[in-house]
């Protein structure tokens, strides 16, 4: 298949005009640029005078780690358990702060295996406290440990034995760790960056080329000398165009220092990619933009909908791998929380895969019955 | 396929699932002659023409167009033709103008022709309104205007003049005259048949998928023309009307005695154009 760049400037042109006639289209772009202006101007600070101390009982790479990657000029301090008085098992901290306590395994288990112990403590009623201040600590750890062991991690309020404590201790990896049920500003950009690349790639994708399909446009168009694929390499890169400049736009708002991420790039146009690809098939099945729409948001909600099952029940783990919202979501919320690097990238090839086979499948439906 | 067939048409079979669209059908057209595609609704009118045009595979047989083979061969058959489609497909946020230079760029032509296009089909005082204002003739002048770009070889049009007012109508029978004079095939479908007796030189009805007939508008008239005579006459202080047909020796008859023994009121022969000829022949097919 030989592309001929000028036919493919003549399209782009073409959809970059249709686009600005379409307001509506716009305006929603706007609007996901103006939520993260939102979220950047009322991201909550850790409160002035609260504390949080990590605190270990053994030296090791991984304390070395979290020393290292300590940020600047916060609330945080990592310190030795003898750093602190202690009363039986508690640690006194001062007022106002609360802890992550790194214990050793338990000595009772005998085998070298059993797993580090994570205590977080605090003081009052509310362990939300703690919340900021695990939205360094997991990740961080999650960095360090390429496979991690198991943790057993419990929340305890200050003062209260870990063997009288009524919550039931929880054995967990770093990849299920508590972190996922934070709202943190990480998450809000990974979502709102899903949402552009849900909104410009497929729902825009979806709605622009069903409506050429149903005016027969689309028909038009390929019977002047324009090639299939040309048509088709014109809306993947005008799509993908506009997806990478509003990510672009909120990572900036957002998350500047992300902006130089070449992986964190590499995932967004494969996300986009594959987004684009799952418009494309709806767009090439549906006959009636009607139908289009219908289907686009069942798209939506039902990646929701699994990926919520799947959290609760082990039938639907089977389906999460073939997902490659699945990849992208994490990767995407990683590459935002941590400084990745190219050792990284073989998480990348599943990704990659889902996101070829789709875009195999996409460019065979529409060659075949996508522009007639 | 001689040198001045352009479309060659053999055995065309398309199948939707059980129902069979167009069967069995076989027709050339020469280079330069305005061929009329006739037959009811659902004949396989469109159908063949989706096939022409390369966005319907079909089912069995064989197309071709100036020898190249469709669909096998589409993106050389492309430039080729112009297609105009009963349903209009322009981008409607764009204006007459704007769509039209879409399209000239695509075809690699001169932005004057856009111009040129506009000026024949008297659409330039409106180019560079958006097409969505646009009433439904100049749509439909748009879409022609729009199909003779790159001056085709072939142009298929499916009810070119649906819509149009009677200027808008004779200006583009005119045209399609001029166009098929110049050398461009022409190859329309349409349900007017004063047009189809007007400007075609060969017409071919389909009905059924099955072509019943292909030859002159002239020779059909001819070959299908029935000789009838409609007489009005007072009868038992009564007027009654009959149509006799002169072919018939008994009607001839009841004919002579009408006029010798009635009080004969109107006596007129009834002419037989292509229309009574289309419904004889695709009635014919019905029955």
């Amino acid at each position: 298949m030989i592309l001929r760049p000028h036919m493919v400037r003549i399209l782009l042109r073409r959809e970059c005009r249709r686009l600005l006639k379409n307001v509506s289209a716009v305006a929603l772009i706007g609007l996901l640029i103006a939520i993260s202006l939102l979220i950047a101007t009322s991201e909550t600070e850790p409160q002035g005078q609260m504390r949080c101390w990590v605190v270990y009982w053994q030296e090791g790479d991984w304390i070395s780690h979290l020393k290292k990657m300590r940020p600047a000029r916060s609330q945080i301090h990592i310190e030795p358990a003898s750093s602190f008085r202690q009363v039986g098992e508690h640690l006194i901290y001062p007022g106002n702060s609360c802890a992550i306590e790194i214990r050793p395994p338990n000595s009772d288990s005998g085998d070298g295996s059993a797993p580090v112990r994570i205590h977080y403590r605090y003081r009052g009623k509310d362990p939300n406290v703690l919340m900021p201040y695990l939205r360094w600590f997991w990740p961080v750890s999650s960095h360090y440990f390429g496979n991690p062991p198991p943790f057993i991690q419990q929340t305890l309020p200050m003062g209260v034995s870990s063997r009288a404590a009524a919550f039931a201790a929880t054995v967990a990896s770093l990849r299920d760790s508590s972190v996922s049920e934070l709202v943190t500003a990480e998450i809000s950009a990974t979502a709102l960056l899903f949402a552009v690349q849900f909104f410009t790639c497929c729902h825009l994708l979806v709605s622009l080329t069903s409506q050429d399909r149903e005016r027969g446009t689309l028909t038009a168009l390929a019977l002047t000398p324009v090639s299939i694929g040309e048509l088709l390499t014109a809306r993947y890169v005008f799509h993908l165009s506009i997806s990478l400049a509003a990510s672009a736009a909120i990572l900036a708002i957002l998350q500047p220092s992300a902006l130089v991420q070449p992986l964190l790039w590499t995932v967004l146009s494969l996300t986009s990619l594959g987004m684009m690809a799952v418009g494309m098939i709806i767009a090439t099945l549906s006959r009636t933009q009607t139908t289009a729409g219908l289907l686009t948001l069942s798209y939506m909600l039902g990646v929701g909908v699994v990926f919520y099952l799947s959290t609760r029940y082990d039938a639907f783990d089977w389906v999460k791998p073939a997902m490659f919202e699945r990849y992208s979501f994490g990767l995407t919320y990683l590459s935002l929380k941590l400084p990745i690097s190219i050792a990284h990238a073989p998480g990348l090839i599943p990704l990659l895969i889902l996101v070829t086979v789709w875009l195999t499948a996409a460019a065979t439906l529409f060659r075949r019955l996508g522009w007639r | 396929m001689t040198a001045s067939q352009i479309i060659r048409i053999d055995r065309l079979v398309v199948r939707y699932g059980s129902f069979t669209a167009v069967d069995g059908l076989s027709l050339t057209v020469d280079q330069g002659e305005l061929f009329g595609f006739l037959g009811p609704n659902g004949a396989g009118k469109t159908t063949t023409i989706r096939v022409l045009i390369g966005t319907l595979s079909p089912s069995d047989g064989t197309v071709e167009i100036d020898g190249l083979r469709v669909p096998r061969q589409l993106d050389l058959v492309k430039p080729l033709f112009g297609f105009v489609p009963d349903t209009e497909n322009h981008i409607e946020e764009f204006t007459g103008r704007q769509n039209l230079e879409l399209f000239a760029d695509l075809y690699g032509i001169p932005r004057e022709a856009v111009d040129e296009s506009l000026n024949r089909l008297e659409l330039d005082e409106a180019a560079d309104v958006h097409v969505r204002s646009y009433s439904k003739g100049m749509r439909k002048k748009l879409l022609i205007a729009r199909e003779l770009l790159h001056r085709p070889k072939i142009l298929y049009l499916d009810e070119p003049t649906a819509n149009l007012d009677s200027h808008s109508t004779e200006l583009v029978r005119r045209m399609l005259r001029d166009l098929a004079a110049s050398g461009v095939t022409v190859f329309l479908t349409t349900h007017n048949m004063e047009e189809v007796e007007e400007i075609c030189d060969r017409v071919a009805i389909l009905c059924r998928g099955k072509l019943i007939e292909c030859d002159t508008p002239g020779n059909f008239v001819a070959r299908y023309a029935e000789r009838k005579v409609a007489v009005h006459y007072e009868k038992d202080k009564r007027t009654c009307r009959e149509l006799l047909d002169l072919d018939a020796d008994a009607e001839r008859d009841r004919l002579a005695g009408i006029v010798q023994h009635e009080n004969c009121i109107q006596l007129h022969s009834r002419e037989f154009n292509f229309d009574d000829v289309f419904r004889k022949l695709t009635g014919q097919a019905y029955t």
